[in-house]
This record gives C-alpha cells, structure tokens and sequence, in this order.
C-alpha cells in the first residue's frame, strides 16, 4: 500500500488565518479602482469633465459612460443595466465615473477632481407610489388618479420613508417602463371570494419588512484583468459565478468563453456578492489601463451602495372555518426592487407562492407588483422572499388560533402538507416529516408551558419550507455536472461548478463521493470556483448545491467506481474486483487475498495476473497501473445530474424542485416592558432536511440562520432617507453579537427523500425561513399587541405598547 | 514617512511609512501577514484582532506609530502556543469557522481570554467576544469550542498538569512568556 | 510628525510648542482613519499613553485620583475601584474586550461625546478633571469641563492629567444603567448614574447623573436631594414616589435628540425608566 495521501483542511487554514481572501491577493502591475457615484436620487447628467483627473499623477485611467458599450443587458429577463450611467442617474451611489491609479490616495484625489454637473428630477421611494409616479405621465388615465389616492392614503400608516418625498409628479426611472413596474404578477387557485364569504373568521392586515443588509463581514471586492487573447478574467467571491459570466460577457460583447470568473473563498455573501456592478467596472478599468485593477470597497462604500433584501409591503388575509382550517389567503405584495433588477423578481415571486406549499390556505390569491424607485437595487437574501412571506402569515396565523381560541400550534398542525400530497401550485412533496417537525419541536421548547409564562415572556411557533433547486432560475435548463479524477496519489479529485460559501458545500460533496467509493473523506479533494477550468455549474442560490451539485457529484462518483471496476478487471483480470476502496485480486484458491493488505507493486507497468494473485491494490496504485496504459493520463469521468422538475411557466404552476426541506422553529422571547428591548432567551428548531449528511454543517448553518433571522427581527434594518442610507457603520446597522444568540436546539427528522444524494435535502435557506416570525409571535405573545412593521426594535415595540394603553384607555 | 522598528511575533521588522498608517495595513500590505483581516474599519467586527502585549486590541483603530515599544502578535504568530493550538482543533471539530472570515480575530481574542481565565468568570469566556462579529455561525460552535477547551484545559491540570505543545515556535511562546504563565495559571469553572 | 511622550514635562513641551491632536489610546480619533485622514492633514501628534503620571491609580484621603490615561480594562480590573462600581460598569461597558484595551479615561472626557458612559459615572460621582499645560494647573468641574456635543473649554497646549473623585464618593452604593439595542458593541441611548450613601437605614446623600440625553451629562442636585433622608425598608410607595417623582424631573429637564438610533421622545421616557430603577436598584435590592 502507498502511504496515505489525505487532502488539505480548509477549515484550518480559515482558523490559521492562512485562507487568502479577494483582498489578499495581488496581481503584478495591479492598479487601484475608484468609482465615482452619484450623490442624487434621480438627476440628469449635463456634462462630466475628467481634464483635471486625467492630469493627476499615478491616473492610468479615467473612464465614463463614453468609454464603455451600452448594450442592453442584465442578470435577469429585465436587461436594465449598464456599466456606467449616461445621461441620467437614478440611485444614491448610481455609478457615474471610474479611476485606475497607482495608489488608492491617487484615485481618492482623481475621483473628487472629476466634475459633473447634474440636473437634480423628482424622485420617488415608495413602491406605491412609485406606480402612481409612472402613470401620472400618462395624463389624465383614470387608473393613475385611482392608484394616486390609493399611494397617498397608503404612505399615511406607512413606517418606511418615502412619505413626503413624492410631490405627486411624474416620475418614470426607465423609459421602457412608463409605469416603473417591470413586474407584475398575478397568480390565483381556486373561488377566493366564495371562500371569504363562507369564512367564520378572517384576520389580516399591512405587513412590511425591512432592508436588510446582508451583513458579509468581508466586503465586496475585485481583481479584473483585460488582455487581448485571453479575454476578462475576474477574481471575485461570486457564488453564481456562470450567471455572472453570461452577464458580463453580453455587457462587452464578448463570447462567454473570454469572460473567465475565478472564485477566491467567500467571506459570507447570503446573496450579496454573485454578480455587481464592481465587476463590471474593474473589467472596463482593466481594458482602458491595460493593466490589472483591483476595486475592494471599505465598509462605508459597501453599505452605502449596498443591495439589500428586497422590502416588501404586504398585504393579507387569511380566512378561516370556525375548526380553525383554512378556507382561503389573498395577498398583496409591494416590493421595492430600486432603480435596476438584480434578482427582486424571483424574490416577489417566490413571496407570491412558496408559503401556499407549506400550508393548504384553500383558495389563493396573489397579486404581485414589483416597483422600480430611486432606491439603491434590492437583491436576494438567503430565505428570498418566503421569510418575508412567513412573517405575515404566521402572523396572521397566530392572530387566527387567538380569535378562535385555539392553540396556535394545532391550527398549524390542521393545516400543513404532508408527504406524499401534490401542493395547490403543483409542487410534489416526496418526503415531508413537518408534522413531526412540530411535534418535536413542541417537546423539545416545552410547548405546553405557553399558557403559563410569566408576564412579557413569550413562545412563538412558526414553520417553513423551501426548495432545493428552483427549476426556474434559468429556462434553458437545471441540473448540475461533476467530473471525477482519480490523481496520481490516490487522492480522488472532484470538480463541480458550484460554489462553497462556507457552508460545507466541499466536505458534503468529499462525503458522498467517500461514501460511493468507500474510501475516507479525506482522500477526496472538491475543487470548484473557475469558469476556466471547472465544469458549468448554475451556482449556489435557491438552497442548490446539497441536491443538485450532490447528485451530480454521486454520479460522477458511480460513473469513476464503475470505471475502477472495469480497469480493474482489464487490467488486473477477471477475478479481480473493485470494492472497499481497493481492489483485490484473488489468490490461486479463488478466493480474495485475506486479512490486512500488503502492498503491491503497482509501480511496475503492466503486470501479469499470474503474477498479482492475492494481492490488494490500492487507489494510488491503480492510479499508477491505469497511467502506465493510458499514456500517463489519468482516469477521469464526468456525470451530469438534470432533475425532473417542471418550469414555472406564467401560471406558476408545476414542480419546481426535485425536494422540498421544512422546518419548525419555536422562539422564547423576555420583553423589558418599560423600555420595550426584547431578548430572545430560547431557541428550538427541528428540521426535515431528509437524511443529514454532514451534522456539524448543518447544524451550523441553521443556527447562523436564526442568529439572522433574530438580527432581522429584532435590529437590523438600512435606514433611508430620501433614497440615502443614513446608518453607515457596523454599530449603527446592528447585526446580533454573541450575547444576542441564546442557546439554539437544533434537531433533525430523519427521513430519506428519494430524490436526494443519499436521501438528503437542502438546510441553508429554509434555516432562517421561519425565524423573523417565530420571533415576531413570541413578542406578540409576550406583550399582547403584534407588531407588524419588522424590525421590532425595543423603541417600536415601546411605541406599541404605549399605543395600546391608550386606545385601550380610549376605550 | 518614518523608519519604525516593530517586534511582530517575536521578530524585529523595520518598515518605512507614514507614522498614522493604521497597523492593520502594515501588517497586511508591508508585512503580508494577511491572517489580519478587516471587516469596517470602525472598531466593531473585530476581523483585525491582534494581541498588544498580550493583551488583544483592534489593529484598525491602532496607529502604527502608537505601537513602537509593543510587542504584537497575529494569528500567524500565536500557531504553536498550546491554548491556540486546543481552541484550534476545538473550532474545526465543532464547525467554528463557516466563511472563516472572522475567524483569526475570533482565535487571537480567544487565545488571549483563555490565557487570563481571571478575567472572565467561568463559563463567560463569550464576554470576551463582544468586540467580534460573526454573520455565519450564530456563534453555537464557537461557544462549543470554548467549552470543549476549557473542559479539556481543566481535566489536563488535574491530570497531567499544564499541557505543553511541543510544536511550539520560540517566538509564539517567547514574546509573552506564556509558556511560564501557562504553568502558574489555574482555568477556574 | 509623531511625539511620544514618557513624561509629563515632555508631553506639556510637545503641546506648547506643536499644538498636537493628543492620542490617548485612539478609538475615538482613528476610526475609518483613511477616510478621516484628509482632515488631519498636517496635524502634528502626541501620543500620552506611556507618560507615566498619567498612568497612575492612587487612594488618598481626599478620594481617589485616576491618571487620564488609564484604560477601561484597566479601571474594571483594578481591585481598589471596586470602591466605585459605577465607575467600573461604565467601564465595562465601553465598546468589547479590545476597545476597553485601549480607550482612556481621558479620552472620553476629552472626546466629549454626549454618549460617553465613562462621562455620565464620573459625573454623578462629581469628578474633577485636573488639566495641565506648561502655563499651569487647573481644575475643573467635569460637567464644566464638558460645554456640549465634542466642545470642551481645553485649550489646544492643554494635557487632561487626573481625574479626582471625592472622598465621599468611595463606598458609596452606586450604579451605572444603560440602555442600548444589542450585546454586540453598541453606543447608549440613555445612561444613567445613581450613588447614594446610606447610613443608619436612610439616605444621607444622594447624586444622579444621565448621560446621552442632551448636550451634556445632565445634573439635578436639587432633584436628588429628594432623596436623602429616605428611610430603607420604610413603606414601598415612599420609595417609589420619591423615585417616581426624581425621574420625572430628569426626564423633563432633558434635552434629547432625535437620530438614527432613536427619537427624542423615547429618549426622554427611557431617561425617567432609568433614573428609576437605579434609585430603586439601590434601596431595594442593593446587596453591598
Ligand atoms: C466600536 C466602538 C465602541 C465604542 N463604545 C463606546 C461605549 O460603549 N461607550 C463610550 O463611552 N464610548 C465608546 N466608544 C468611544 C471610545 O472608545 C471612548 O470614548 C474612549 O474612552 C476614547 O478614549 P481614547 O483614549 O481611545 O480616545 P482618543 O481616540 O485617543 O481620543 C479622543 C479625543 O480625546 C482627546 N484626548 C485623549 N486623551 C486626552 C487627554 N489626556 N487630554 C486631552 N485630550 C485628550 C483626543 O485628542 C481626541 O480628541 C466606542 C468606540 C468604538 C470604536
Ligand atoms: S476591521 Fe478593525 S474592528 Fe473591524
Ligand atoms: S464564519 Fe463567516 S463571519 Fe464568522
């Protein structure tokens, strides 16, 4: 046998401080990127002068919208972007010029040396009244002047800006959109009115969610080169790094193959970081200064450009028999995608539907209205839009089981989807355990204690659910594609093109291909993250990477230890076998070489059978043998996994995914009740991520979603005034320390889904799916009045009480 | 500019820069020592932990002038010291790490938490972290991680007595003479 | 250019002859340095943290006198300050582990933050603040010290060297409140600094201090005088009127902002909840 060869820990190098991050790195030659943006919401460009930042010493390059193409492009069916804005900006931090210079302090100089005379055009920040700001163009339509005073009426009981900063002209933020809605949708099942009629009680009401940062403790950065033959090559931390090519390369009108993306590891992204108008920029420096560009923005640049959660306004009403079953739920959704889409409409769509696959609401309506503002762009959050969506319906749930007096967890448990049912928007549920799910989770927080806290302590209860995999993130296909190799040491080496995030993505992926060649996980090496060289992957969004780059990388596994076998037996003759990682040849009686392997002599090509009967040959040593035949190439294989899944098409109806994780999550909150900080003092979540794979990974990434879900309920949110983010720090955007976290209880069903590698689902998103509502019910439990505009900050919730005490003294 | 002699991880480095350079980049961008990360620049992450004199400080907030007379030490540098070295193996069996990214300031402060048990009463090494942020975790494993070292820290002194790590480089262990302090010091429960 | 100083002398030289920005231990002065840096430009710097008499803790009769250098960490950790807990919690407060590494009494004060948790103890704890400059010695009444948001009456050759406690002050019960939003790092939205001295079952003085709810820590002597002569373990409703009725003197006499981090009015009702229960801490469930 050969020494074991066993693969490098990433997880020490990241303890070691020895992982190199994007802002680790450096090119030869690299230049400094500045970029400078616009200090209006929605301004006219009257004219740019760069004459005196050209003349700056260490300036390579100083670009703007006159140096660069303007096709129409964008991540997504809305081509609305550009690389830099000509004639017209329409965000707070809207890219307007660029510098590449020696030294940061010389492109800071070239940066503030650069003159544009701006004329300042209306702006407009509220989803509402952003369509009405479209169709007031459209003189005298009816429609506008409907949905007019409809907006104004709204922003009166409304907590998000915007109130005020609207003077009711015309606005349109993109031509081709009149009515700055790129976006609507409308998706019904079943006779939702009939059903409200016959309801014996409905609650409802306006729910709004906040802007939430996604809080990456690296910031975004970018190293870009531009070279003639070879093309752009960008090292960047994105996690859809395929999509991100696609975009680029139309921005430049490049072939695909000359855009090339490589992936240093990701300082957290949940959803940040896949593709950005940094990228972009960093590539154009790079071609005008023909040398690398580097663009690492500091806190203040990435809060004050940042891409945060899509904030949704939602309107809801649930409608119920008097047993407490659903009858029907009709919703309203106003999301605020700012001034260019990134990813918002999939997140409105998902708002629109997803929880219909958790509970059976009965009749469903949704209707949808994706809103451009002079906001800075929104863009995905791991939980994409059903967390939002969670947080008013387990709302309204909770307001349901008190109007009927029943306990909230038993009108969940009448109402949620089980194995083996086909959901109201067609997805089919393989496997589903929620309803034990919620038994567990009942136990394990001690339920039944509910009605005997003490006073402003509270339980809250909510469920969730997700995908893994979204058929609809691309219409031309979905799957995922995986080679395997086995190297020269013995190592077995896998590529896939999806991306690690830090959530164990690679030692998952070294554990199936472990287990199909029954070898130690530490003799699998997962290499991903190159467009260059690594196989086409659709990236790490919509809880992917378990299913779809596990199922795939199963395959290529199977596809390797089938090849293995067949070597073997060319090679080592008929008997011999592929098993346990080894192969054995038999020994002259027939049977395997017992007991503890010696070790072969691989090393000589080419051996006869006669001479190799009872010996055991290891992986390096095949390694050697199939080299020795193959002109010193090496085995390798490649697998490519296509889910059966449906597209959603416009009706939204089908399967979009090939599994469906939930979860069951109980909070316990304490609520100071004179100064209104609550603390979340308890925390259960039990989760159906079919079988766990990988337990120490995916109980971290379900505690790391409840911290951000605590954080998104309780502090976190991107305050805005008149389209400018007012709290630019780490202190000021509070994200939760350690002493925010309580003690987490983290369990799983273990069920098998069949359509899983081994049985397995996703966990990443669905972790934080039910957490900003479980926290939200137990507040509302705790203090007896609900909040319905997140975050429920202590001066909120004080607020709330207060107006309580005084429309109950009213009364 | 000014010629500044530093003692980093227990070597003398002689750098030439603007006195007010925060030392969080000359140990990054003069040095490569890039285990230093930074996170915000404003005092709060604690990405850029480094020890002062064995006592942990933000790197970000610290001009490199201010630091002259100081001996510093960088996650690079604490590699070999017996409690890193625990916490280490700690934090990758619980799943300490996930992006990583704050993670050596998390180790730095740690280290030097668990070298002054005094400091903090039992079971409240967690207060030392109050300066560091980490959006992955949810900080579970961490905690994890503490109470997997200081159990293991305990049972070795009633044991074996002070656990010395024989991998331990001369400057991890000479600069703060941790390796004597080790020997005197008692986790507390 | 960079001065450090090892001694006082030295450091009053410096400051008279090169107005420097003084450094203490930096956290306020150098966060996002890069982006503050322009503003410096061709500042001269002083860096007092290794003067020694600015580094010392003594007991005297007269009180305590703590040098403006001293850190946080050190003030919590220091045994003989337990004679002060206000102090100490305040102390403890401050930023995380590696803030309170570096962040100085003095500069705190200096800093003049209307935030400063280290300000609002010293405060009710009627500190003096001894400055120096090659011209002399002075002191001064730390809430004189301290004019309004950033503004001191220090004058740019001037040194804060000492800050005095007095002798009363020790052995007081005394607690520091503050109201934040998160157990990471975080800045108060109101503090409050209560000390009482109790002897014989009554309050034989009393001294309150809020912080961050106006331009300067807020001071009512005549409110707290309410206080003395409160019998412990007399009828709970005269505990409670009495505090009842001195928060609601703070409350109304402070002038609170509106900010990002929160409004006016909550301020000013958290004011009253702290001034409250830190009179009520310390007669009903002072355990010395
Ligand atoms: C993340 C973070 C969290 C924080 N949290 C808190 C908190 O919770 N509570 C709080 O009160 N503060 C907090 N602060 C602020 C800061 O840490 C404190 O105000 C600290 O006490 C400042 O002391 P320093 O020595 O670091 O000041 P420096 O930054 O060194 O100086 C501050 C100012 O004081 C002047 N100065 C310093 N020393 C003297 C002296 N001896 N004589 C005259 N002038 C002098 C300086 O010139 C400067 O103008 C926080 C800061 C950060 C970055
Ligand atoms: S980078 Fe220094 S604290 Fe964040
Ligand atoms: S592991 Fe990502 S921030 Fe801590």
């Amino acid at each position: 046998m050969s020494p074991a060869v066993t693969t490098h820990n990433d997880l020490d190098d990241k303890i070691r401080g020895r992982t190199k991050y994007v802002a680790d790195l450096h090119l030869p030659g690299e230049l400094v990127g500045g970029i400078l943006r616009s200090p209006h919401p929605h301004a006219r460009i009257l004219s740019i002068d760069t004459r005196r930042a050209r003349a700056i010493p260490g300036v390579h390059a100083v670009i703007t919208a006159a140096d660069v193409p303007h096709p129409p492009f964008g991540p997504t069916q809305y081509k609305d972007w550009n690389i830099l804005a000509r004639d017209r900006v329409r965000f707070i931090g809207d890219e307007v010029a660029a510098v590449a210079a020696e030294s940061a302090e010389a492109a800071a100089q070239a940066i503030a040396a650069i003159e544009v005379v701006y004329h300042p055009l209306p702006a407009v920040f509220d989803p509402e009244e952003a369509l009405a700001a479209g169709l007031a163009g459209a003189a005298g339509s009816g429609a506008a002047a409907r949905v007019a005073t409809r907006a104004a009426a709204a922003a009166g009981g409304r907590a998000t800006d915007g109130s005020g900063a609207w003077a009711g002209e015309p606005v349109v933020i993109h031509d081709e959109t009149p009515d700055n809605r790129p976006m609507h949708i409308h998706i019904e099942r079943g006779d939702v009115d009939a059903a409200f009629a016959k309801a014996a009680i409905v609650r409802g009401g306006r729910y709004t969610t906040n802007r939430i940062y996604q809080g990456h403790l690296e910031p975004i950065g970018v190293i870009a080169t531009w070279d003639e033959a070879e093309g752009l090559t960008l090292i960047t931390p994105s996690h859809i790094p395929y999509r991100a090519r696609e975009t680029y390369a139309a921005a430049f009108g490049l072939p695909e193959e000359k855009v090339r993306i490589q992936v240093p590891p990701i300082g957290g992204s949940f959803g940040a970081k896949y593709v950005h108008k940094a990228h972009l920029i960093a590539a154009a420096l790079a071609r005008a200064a023909g040398r690398p560009v580097r663009i690492v923005f500091d806190r203040y640049e990435d809060m004050l450009t940042a891409h945060p959660r899509v904030p949704l306004t939602i309107d809801i009403r649930i409608a119920a028999d008097e047993t407490g079953r659903f009858l029907g739920k009709d919703v309203t959704v106003w999301g605020d995608a700012g001034a260019r889409v990134y990813w918002s409409p999939n997140v409105l769509a998902t708002a629109c539907s997803r929880p219909d696959s958790l509970y059976h609401f009965g009749a469903v309506r949704a209707e949808g209205h994706l809103m451009y503002t002079n906001h800075s762009p929104t863009t995905c959050m791991r939980g994409f839009g059903n967390a939002e969506m969670l947080f008013a319906v387990e709302s309204v749930i909770d307001e349901i089981a008190e109007g009927l007096g029943l306990d909230p967890a038993e009108v969940r448990l009448r109402n949620i989807v089980h194995r083996g049912e086909t959901t109201v928007h067609g997805y089919r549920l393989d496997s589903c355990e929620l309803e034990a799910c919620v038994k567990r989770v009942m136990e394990l927080s001690g339920w039944s204690r509910r009605k005997d806290l003490p006073k402003y302590r509270g339980l809250g209860m909510a469920l969730g659910n997700h995908v893994s995999g979204y058929r609809g993130i691309d219409p031309r296909f979905e799957g995922s594609t995986a080679v395997a190799r086995l190297r020269a040491d013995g190592v077995v080496e896998v590529e896939t093109g999806e991306i690690d995030l830090g959530q164990g993505m690679s030692s998952t992926y070294a554990r199936i291909a472990a287990r199909v060649l029954e070898i130690d996980p530490a003799r699998v090496l997962v290499k991903s993250g190159d467009t260059g060289r690594y196989p086409f992957g659709i990236g790490t969004l919509a809880s992917r990477s378990t299913v779809m780059g596990g199922n795939a990388i199963r395959l290529a596994a199977e596809r390797l230890r089938d090849a293995l076998a067949n070597f073997v037996a060319e090679a080592l003759g008929p008997g011999a076998r592929f098993a346990g990682g080894v192969a054995r040849v038999p020994g002259p009686d027939g049977r395997a070489a017992p007991g503890a392997p010696e070790a072969g002599e691989g090393g000589s090509p080419a051996p006869g059978v006669a001479e190799t009967f009872g010996k055991v040959y290891d992986l390096a040593e095949l390694a050697r043998l199939y080299r020795a035949r193959h002109a010193g190439d090496a085995l390798e294989v490649r697998a490519s996994y296509t889910p059966q899944t449906d597209f959603p098409g416009k009706d939204f109806y089908g399967n979009p995914s090939p599994a469906y994780p939930f979860a069951a999550h109980v909070a316990e909150v304490e609520v100071d009740p004179e100064t209104g900080r609550a603390r979340v003092i308890g925390y259960w979540a039990v989760h159906d991520a079919g079988v766990v794979l990988n337990r120490v990974a995916a109980t971290g990434q379900v505690v790391g979603g409840v911290a951000q879900g605590i954080g998104w309920a309780l502090m976190e949110d991107l305050r805005t005034h008149r389209g400018a983010v007012q709290n630019l720090t780490l202190l000021d955007y509070r994200m939760p320390g350690v002493a925010d976290v309580p003690p987490v209880t983290v369990e799983f069903v273990e069920v098998p889904d069949p359509h899983g590698p081994f049985g397995a689902k996703s966990v990443g998103e669905v972790a934080i799916d039910p957490a900003p509502a479980a926290v939200a019910n137990a507040i509302a439990h705790a203090l007896g009045v609900r909040g319905h505009a997140l975050p429920l900050t202590a001066e909120s919730l004080w607020r709330l009480q207060r107006d309580a005490r005084r429309d109950g003294g009213g009364a | 500019m000014n010629n500044l002699s530093l003692s980093i991880n227990g070597q003398l480095q002689r750098v030439a820069c603007d006195p007010l350079t925060p030392l969080a980049d000359v140990l990054r961008d003069g040095l490569r020592l890039t285990g230093t990360k930074i996170g915000c620049r404003t005092g709060e992450c604690g990405a850029c932990t480094v020890l002062l004199d064995g006592e942990p400080v933000l790197s970000c907030l610290l001009p490199v002038a201010a630091v002259q007379d100081a001996k510093i030490q960088t996650v690079e540098g604490l590699a070999g010291d017996p409690r890193f070295e625990a916490l280490a193996s700690a934090m990758d069996a619980c799943g300490g790490a996930q992006c990583g990214y704050c993670t050596p300031g998390i180790m730095v402060t740690l280290t030097a938490a668990l070298r002054q048990p005094d400091r903090f009463a039992p079971g409240e090494y967690e207060a030392a972290l109050k300066n560091n942020l980490c959006r992955c975790t949810g900080y579970r494993a961490i905690r994890e991680a503490i109470a997997q070292v200081t159990a293991g820290l305990q049972s070795q002194e009633m044991t074996a007595g002070p656990a010395r790590n024989s991998t331990a480089t001369s400057e991890g262990a000479e600069a703060l003479g941790q390796a004597d302090a080790l020997g005197k010091v008692a986790i507390p429960r | 250019m960079w001065y450090s100083a090892k001694d006082l002398a030295e450091a009053l030289e410096v400051l008279s002859s090169e107005r420097p920005v003084v450094v203490g231990g930096g956290t306020d002065l150098f966060v996002h340095w890069p982006r503050r840096k322009p503003a410096f430009d061709g500042r001269h710097w002083l860096d007092v943290h290794r003067v020694s008499e600015l580094r010392l803790v003594n007991m005297t009769a007269e009180g305590i006198v703590i040098g403006a250098a001293v850190t946080a960490a050190q003030l919590w950790q220091d045994a003989r300050l337990n004679a002060v807990p206000a102090l100490q919690q305040a102390a403890r407060v401050v930023g995380g582990w590696q803030i309170q590494n570096r962040a100085t009494l003095g500069g705190n004060i200096a800093n003049a933050s209307p935030a400063a948790d280290m300000v609002a103890a010293l405060a009710a704890l009627d500190a003096r603040v001894e400055v120096a400059s090659q011209r002399g010695t002075r002191m001064e009444r730390l809430t004189e010290l301290i004019t309004g948001p950033k503004r001191t009456t220090l004058e740019p050759d001037e040194l804060i060297t000492r800050i005095h406690l007095p002798s009363w002050a020790v052995g007081m019960r005394q607690v520091f409140l503050r109201l934040d939003q998160r157990g990471g790092t975080d800045i108060s939205l109101v503090s409050a600094a209560v000390a009482l001295r109790v002897e014989d079952d009554r309050v034989r003085q009393a001294s309150i201090a809020v912080g961050a709810a106006g331009p300067v820590p807020l001071r009512l002597p005549e409110a707290d005088a309410h206080l003395v002569g409160v019998r412990l373990g007399g009828p709970a409703e005269d505990v409670e009127g009495v505090a009842d009725r001195i928060a609601r003197a703070y409350a109304e006499a402070a002038r609170p902002i509106t900010d990002v981090r929160a409004s006016a009015d909550y301020r000013r009702a958290m004011v009253e909840v702290l001034v409250r229960r830190g009179i009520r801490r310390l007669l009903e469930e002072w355990k010395g």
